[in-house]
């Protein structure tokens, strides 16, 4: 369940992260870091009711992704930073 | 032949258009030439005599009435140098209909992922591409043209005594806000200029409109001796006429810098968040740009906004009066 759960949450994060780099609508962009780390929090709970090698990757996946979205931010009006988007279409991949 | 062209705004962009009327005649001697424009910018072509008629609309009535003359006339061509929804309602059962590449998705890939244009194309030749589809050729160069009443240039070449008389235009308004330097800026160069002893001219401030009345006024507020604020007192024509005999145009990216393209005159133009690519520049003319080249946020919008989303501003706020008045001497100089 939390699986299906990040999921979701991860692909809202990157249609909110388009929309953000089509519209420049800053909220867009601010808001996704709160659903990234439900994610995360949901993928530590995930991983530690049942440890696995595959809760161990999505957790990590996640904690990288929550570090690009701190510093790899696409700036206001500025070309979008591809590594972060990059980055967020690979953890998308893991999840699926 | 009947031909009719429909482009209903802005000012500049309608000076623009109007070189097709040059290469329409020249193909076609004996046409009639229709021209739908909206209200507000409709002074940009009254007195253009290769226009047989000037179809004026105020609001969505006047384009009704418009549309059923449209279609009561059976016109051979239809330029739409818009391409909007208002201008698809009025062709909407019309045939022949040309329109042009509007660059939409080149522009928005240029807004939104800064991907630069492959090829830059002025606003002139895209209108042309619409003749190109008709099978009309096109020259290369072309000149834009805006004619002046006679009695009216006499009559402001008496009142400012233009002819016995050095001056600089200066232009200080835009459409939007984040299209206009500074008016502190403004007020700094106007003091250079008139303290210089290498380029002292007199300076004529020109525009239309409450704001650009204020900035006018600020700006010529210190040196009223050499400066006359001329904002909100002239019509389109007397405004023609200033520009005409003025040494040298500084001007913001605006319609009234196109109308000085008309009478060849030297132009300084300062472009803040838009870029060469939307094909504003004024390439008839000898003219020089400035603008910031190294900000990663330019261009912000193809049109102009309100405010600077980053804040800073410093697509205009970098452009210092030092360097404006440094280009001025040079190309007063040259």
């Amino acid at each position: 369940m939390p699986e299906k759960i990040i999921l979701t949450l991860l692909i809202i994060v990157l249609s909110f992260e388009v929309i953000y780099i089509i519209f420049r609508a800053g909220l867009f962009t601010i808001i996704t870091a709160p659903l990234i780390a439900v994610s995360v929090v949901l993928s530590c709970y995930y991983f530690v009711t049942g440890i696995s090698l595959t809760g161990f990757i999505s957790l990590s996946s996640l904690l990288l992704l929550l570090t690009a979205k701190k510093f790899l931010k696409t700036k206001s009006y500025e070309k979008p930073d591809y590594r972060y988007l990059l980055i967020l279409a690979g953890t998308i991949m893991i999840h699926i | 032949m009947k031909i009719l062209i429909l482009r209903f705004s802005s000012m500049g962009d309608i000076l623009l258009a109007a070189p097709v009327l040059d290469v329409l005649k020249k193909e076609f001697p004996d046409s009639q030439i229709d021209w739908v424009v909206s209200k507000k910018y409709s002074e940009a072509l009254k007195t253009n005599p290769l226009i047989n008629r000037l179809m004026v609309f105020k609001d969505r009535a006047g384009l009704k009435k418009i549309r059923k003359d449209i279609s009561r006339t059976n016109y051979d061509f239809i330029f739409d140098l818009h391409k909007n929804s208002k201008t698809s309602y009025l062709t909407r059962f019309s045939k022949n209909v040309f329109s042009y590449n509007k660059r939409v998705i080149e522009r928005f890939l240029l807004v939104c992922f800064k991907k630069s244009y492959r090829e830059i194309i002025p606003t002139t030749r895209m209108y042309f591409a619409a003749l190109e589809k008709a099978g009309i050729k096109t020259p290369a160069k072309w000149k834009l043209k805006f004619g002046i009443d006679k009695e009216t240039e006499l009559e402001t070449v008496r009142r400012f005594d233009l002819h016995n008389t050095n001056y600089i235009a200066l232009i200080p308004g835009a459409s939007y806000y984040t299209k206009m330097w500074p008016k502190e800026y403004f007020r700094e160069l106007v003091r250079k200029i008139t303290v210089s002893k290498t380029v002292k001219r007199k300076i004529f401030i020109l525009g239309k409109g409450s704001e650009e009345e204020m900035i006018g006024e600020y700006i010529s507020d210190e040196n009223r001796s050499e400066c006359v604020d001329l904002t909100g007192k002239l019509d389109l024509q007397q405004t023609a006429a200033v520009l005409k005999f003025a040494d040298l145009v500084v001007t913001n990216d605006n319609g009234p810098m196109h109308l000085a393209e008309c009478f060849d005159k030297k132009i300084l133009a300062i472009f803040g968040c838009t870029t060469e690519e939307f094909g504003f520049f004024p390439y008839s003319v000898n003219y020089q740009v400035l603008q910031t080249d190294h900000l990663k946020c330019r261009p912000c919008t193809h049109f102009g906004r309100k405010k600077c989303p980053r804040k800073h501003f410093r697509c205009m706020m970098d452009i210092s009066p030092d360097i404006v008045f440094e280009k001025i001497c040079g190309m007063l100089n040259a």
